[in-house]
């Protein structure tokens, strides 16, 4: 979650980076004194101790050398002799008293003779003792109870090769306590592993072997080195308290603790502040363009207030708005000069479509074309030219394209594409236009031709017809014809009856095809067509032997806007097909209505049909190939004729059937209707 | 030295009359030196009697035998003898050692083989052996 | 100059350590080093001389010497510069001369076997005369050295000396010197020689010193030269508290002729004062071989703060006129 906040915001992550950056550091430091500077003080003090002991070893050294520089050159004085004799004038004694004085400390200076006996002694109470010392001694100096003792030869000062005896220096290693420190946390002491030991008596648990080393124990830092020269096999110890050596470190800490959290919070003022001020011009420059992208303004420019990065990018921001207005202002230009071709193209075309012979057409054609292009020379030329655009027309019988003319336009002059495709466009348009005029003059002529033909026909052909007709019925009611003739009088008759009904219908499709049939809508009374309609098929029925019924749902009328003759003509194609097909059973005719239509079913129980026939029925002159075909006469054409009859007064014939021997309903559908109470259903269209 | 002078002085006033007379003296069994000898061996020009090596005693400075020693044996005053020894210097050689009192100057002759110094007549010893003889008239 | 006071330097620090309550330095000793038997010590002088015209202004001698004894050896080693700078100006011509060559003056090793005996052997001033034990510039009282020193007999002998003393009433004695080799630093001897002979005789009583000296050396000259010299030289010397008189008179012949006729001298040192003292010395000397008489007459002033500083000042003058000349120094003995 958190995670998510902080990619969304720079601000944050500029926080979180300064945040992490500044306080690395402490981390580490942190991490590092508490782990590592343990050792490392414990090493630095090892070798602040090492450097201390170094110092106090050489100190100890240098002082025993300069004491024994000092008796060698008290021996080398020629006031020696006087040991000669007996230094009865304490010139010695007297020497050596201020010599021991000088040097301090626990120091006794005495010269011993050749007899053993101290005559000359800085301190009173050794002379005239006897001393005697350990011979074969390879160095000048030797230690004996906690005592350093010098000595050297005294040779006489006329002869040197006369010993007068030996100086000796007394020099007490309890004067050694003065290199040594005793503080609480720091111990050190002088001890030769036997019997000597000056200084600290703090136990402390280390094994004196080497020559110089260091021993960290529990409770303290321990070193230790080997002092040579004088005392030899003396070691000089030094010991540190070790929680004193880690005080510093755990001071330290907590030090460290403070400063952290201290510094964290300055440095979280400070990220807080700075990250604010750096995101700030990020942030201006945000709402400025959102500003922009909102009130779609392009023309604006933002301020550009900072030299660095940002600034660079407002700078170019601008730039950016600047060639979008630029390419907007531009592409608006475009857009309009698009649209007035657009809308040139359409007036030139509604101008056109206006027209309605060729050379109208072209003339305005031309006109509209002058007006666009500004070209007042525009003509239409007869014959192909290099520089024009050809206008084609459609021949429909030989189906191709007939040279018609040009229009004295180059079209490849224009640079643009687009232009060329707009006077390409014209140019389709004008032939389109030129196409139409001539197929409604085709159609129409066509048209009136059928209507000429049709009228025409009508009357000629029933014209015969009707005297056949006449003919025969006249033959028919001659007494003395015989009944075979009278048959085949009959015959005729109903031949040619046959025939009309075939021509009249025929006459009726081609009327309704060729669109010629006027229907006149009234406002109709569909319950007395009906009537009328079950009137005059009634005895129809009555010869067959069928129960012919008439029902309507509600006692109402139902009014309908239509053509009452074709509706009748409809109802009473239908009712007669219900007979025609039913053998024995009913023929019932019902009207009822459903919410959204007004509905005439005629149904019977005759022969049926199957499914898959229904639809062949509605075709042309389709019978369905029936053993019990003979028997129907008909010339096919009603089922069709009735459903394109329907189709005119804005309805449909259906037919429905549960299979052969099952009877058929055929359905008249009309989708509007009124009621006689004058509420209707839905508007008429 | 002032307050041993002192002393000297003293001791002077309250002794006998032959408190004035003084020798040379030595360790060894020797004959008379003769007074040149004497010379010769204080003014380190001969460092021998005989086979002996001989190592002349001074008293300290101030001391007033050494001071009647000088006049009386060497001939040479003080002076003299420091002009005499810084050309000795020159030539290598060291004046004689000395010693701050007759006791200690007995002492070094009976102690040394080969010394050579002065004392009084009286403080003479049996250990001690007559060279020469002088006396502060 | 650095050189000097670096030496003076050394000098002085050798002596720094050696103070003690009972005895304090005095100059003119010398100090012990350590408790060997080894004492050290040096002297400096520096001189001007005027004569002629001539001024020259030098400082002469830089000298280190050391010495001790042990058992029946005592030994001697002396080094020095010589002429460590000389400037010189001649009739507004001024020149000026650096050597700093380290010179071995002397050099030797003595054994004494007893009371009469004793032998040397290294290098040594010979024991000629009086003049010649002394020679140093802070040890006589005159700044000049007699001509007879400097001509009749050879300075230094590189070689053997063996001396009789008796000591009786009187001094007797008698050097033999012996030298049968190069010179040790040749270049510093009056004479370049490979064989010096020379015996001397002395006799001292009380105030009283008398020398007789013969010897003989091949003296190596220019041209590769080589030349016996005979010489025989007989000295005085009478010294009291105030006076001191020191004659010495000697001659020096090749073998058929006198290379130098006669050379001597006649001093009297009169002690005014303990530190002030005047000097006449009357000199003559006859050199054949240089072709030069002369006798003169210097009087000489000599002032010793203490014995072992000198300031002498003294004038020449000469039968030759313009070998006139004044001279005067200052040297020290450390």
């Amino acid at each position: 979650m958190f995670i998510e906040k902080i990619k969304k915001s720079l601000r944050l992550k500029l926080l979180v980076n300064f945040l992490f950056v500044s306080l690395f550091p402490f981390a580490i430091l942190f991490l590092y004194v508490l782990f590592f500077t343990q050792t490392k003080i414990v090493d630095k003090s090892i070798i602040e101790q090492y450097k201390r002991i170094e110092s106090v070893s050489s100190q100890i050294d240098t002082q025993l050398h300069s004491l024994q520089k000092e008796l060698f050159f008290l021996a080398s004085l020629d006031l020696m002799d006087d040991i000669l004799a007996e230094d009865i004038d304490k010139r010695v004694t007297r020497l050596l008293a201020k010599k021991a004085n000088d040097l301090g400390e626990k120091i006794d200076l005495f010269v011993v003779d050749t007899q053993q006996k101290i005559v000359a002694s800085s301190e009173d109470s050794l002379l005239n003792h006897s001393f005697k010392l350990p011979v074969q001694l390879k160095n000048n100096f030797y230690i004996q109870k906690g005592t350093l003792l010098l000595f050297t030869k005294i040779y006489a000062s006329f002869n040197k090769e006369k010993t007068v005896g030996h100086l000796i220096l007394q020099y007490d290693l309890k004067n050694l306590d003065t290199y040594l420190i005793h503080t609480q946390s720091r111990h050190s002491y002088i001890t030769n592993c036997a019997d000597f030991h000056l200084g600290d008596r703090t136990k402390l648990a280390v094994s004196l072997e080497k020559q110089k080393a260091d021993v960290i124990t529990k409770e303290h830092v321990i070193v230790y080195k080997k002092l040579g020269s004088f005392l030899k096999n003396y070691y000089l110890v030094y010991a540190v308290d070790k929680s004193l050596a880690l005080k510093f470190m755990y001071d330290f800490i907590y030090f460290m603790v403070y400063i952290s959290v201290f510094g964290l919070l300055m440095i979280l003022l400070l990220a807080l502040r700075y990250s604010k001020s750096l995101v700030l011009p990020i942030e201006k420059l945000t709402n400025a363009t959102q500003e922009i992208g909102k009130s779609h303004n392009y023309s604006q420019t933002l301020v550009v207030s900072s030299m660095d990065e940002i600034g660079v990018l407002t700078s170019s921001f601008n730039a950016m708005l600047h060639t979008t207005s630029q390419t907007l202002q531009t592409l608006e230009v475009e857009n309009r000069l698009r649209l007035q071709r657009f809308i040139q193209l359409i007036e030139l075309f509604n101008s056109i479509i206006q027209t309605k012979d060729e050379t109208e057409c072209i003339e305005v054609a031309i006109e509209e074309m002058k007006t666009i292009t500004q070209k007042h020379d525009l003509k239409f030329l007869k014959q192909k030219t290099p520089e024009g655009i050809d206008l084609y027309v459609s021949d429909f019988e030989k189906n191709e394209k007939i040279y018609f003319g040009s229009i004295s336009l180059s079209v490849e002059g224009f640079s643009d594409t687009n232009e060329e495709r707009f006077y390409t466009s014209i140019a389709n348009m004008i032939m389109l236009q030129l196409d139409k005029i001539r197929l409604i003059h085709r159609t129409t002529a066509a048209s009136n031709a059928k209507s000429a033909f049709i009228s025409t026909m009508s009357h000629e052909l029933r014209t015969p017809l009707n005297a056949i007709i006449g003919a025969s019925q006249f033959l028919i009611s001659y007494e003395n014809i015989s009944d075979e003739q009278q048959d085949t009088v009959a015959n005729i008759e109903s031949s040619a009856h046959y025939l009309l009904n075939m021509i009249n219908e025929i006459l009726d499709i081609a009327k309704i095809e060729s669109g010629k049939m006027e229907v006149h809508k009234t406002e109709v009374n569909l319950s007395e067509i009906a009537q009328s309609s079950y009137n005059m098929l009634q005895p129809l029925a009555e010869d067959k032997g069928l129960a012919f019924e008439f029902l309507q749902e509600k006692e109402q009328d139902f009014s309908l806007f239509t053509d009452m003759k074709i509706l009748q003509q409809i109802l009473i194609n239908l009712l007669s097909n219900a007979i025609k097909f039913t053998q024995k059973g009913f023929v019932k005719m019902e009207l009822h209505t459903d919410a959204e239509k007004l509905i005439i079913s005629i149904s019977d129980s005759g022969i049926g049909i199957a499914q898959e026939d229904i639809a062949l029925l509605f075709h042309e002159f389709s019978q369905l190939e029936n053993p019990m075909q003979k028997k129907y006469k008909g010339t096919g054409l009603g089922l069709s004729l009735s459903r394109k009859m329907a189709h005119l007064l804005d309805g449909d014939v259906t037919l429905h059937s549960d299979g052969l021997g099952q009877g058929t309903t055929a359905i008249l559908t009309f989708f509007c209707y009124t009621t006689k109470d004058n509420t209707s259903e839905f508007v008429n269209v | 030295m002032l307050h041993f002078s002192k002393i000297l002085l003293l001791f002077i006033l309250f002794v006998p009359l032959y408190a004035k007379e003084y020798a040379v003296v030595v360790s060894f069994k020797s004959a008379p030196i003769t007074q040149n000898k004497i010379k010769a061996l204080f003014l380190k020009k001969s460092s021998f009697i005989g086979e002996k090596k001989i190592v002349p005693l001074n008293l300290a400075l101030g001391s007033s035998i050494r001071k009647s020693f000088e006049r009386k044996v060497l001939h040479m005053s003080l002076r003299s003898l420091q002009s005499y020894w810084t050309r000795e210097h020159y030539l290598g050689v060291r004046p004689p050692i000395s010693m701050q009192s007759q006791k200690s100057m007995q002492a070094f002759i009976k102690n040394v083989s080969g010394a050579i110094g002065y004392v009084r007549m009286e403080n003479i010893d049996s250990e001690m052996y007559i060279v020469y003889k002088w006396s502060d008239e | 100059m650095i050189k000097l006071l670096l030496f003076l330097f050394l000098l002085s620090n050798l002596f720094a350590d050696e103070f003690i309550e009972d005895k304090s330095y005095h100059l003119g000793e010398g100090v012990q080093v350590a408790s060997l038997p080894l004492y050290v010590g040096g002297y400096i002088s520096a001189d001007y001389r005027g004569v002629d015209g001539n001024n020259s202004y030098r400082l002469n001698d830089l000298a280190l010497l050391s010495y001790g004894n042990y058992s029946k050896f005592s030994y001697l080693a002396e080094i020095e510069y010589k002429n460590f700078y000389l400037h010189n100006e001649n009739a507004g011509k001024i020149t000026v001369s650096k050597d700093r060559k380290i010179h071995t003056e002397r050099l030797y090793l003595n054994y004494t076997l007893n009371e009469n005996y004793s032998v040397k052997v290294g290098k040594y001033s010979t024991p000629a005369g009086f003049w010649n034990l002394l020679p140093i510039n802070v040890l006589r009282e005159t700044t000049s050295i007699p001509q007879s020193t400097i001509i009749l007999f050879p300075n230094f002998t590189t070689g053997v000396l063996f001396s009789y003393k008796r000591y009786k009433e009187a001094t007797f004695y008698f050097d033999v010197i012996l030298q049968n080799n190069a010179d040790l630093d040749p270049t510093y001897n009056n004479y370049r020689m490979d064989e010096n002979y020379g015996i001397g005789l002395g006799y001292e009583k009380e105030n009283l010193s008398l020398k007789l000296n013969f010897g003989f050396f091949d003296g190596l000259f220019a041209n590769n030269r080589s030349q016996n010299l005979y010489y025989y030289m007989a000295s005085l010397k009478y010294a009291t508290e105030k006076i001191e008189i020191l004659g010495e008179l000697g001659s020096q012949k090749s073998a058929h002729i006198y290379t130098t006729k006669y050379a001597g001298y006649l001093q009297g040192l009169y002690h005014f004062t303990q530190k002030h003292g005047g000097v006449l010395r009357l000199e003559s000397y006859d050199d054949k071989k240089l072709g030069v008489q002369d006798d003169l007459a210097i009087f000489g002033y000599s002032y010793r703060p203490l014995y072992p500083i000198s300031l002498k000042a003294e004038y020449q003058f000469h039968k030759i006129h313009k070998n006139n000349q004044i001279m005067c120094s200052l040297s020290v003995l450390f």
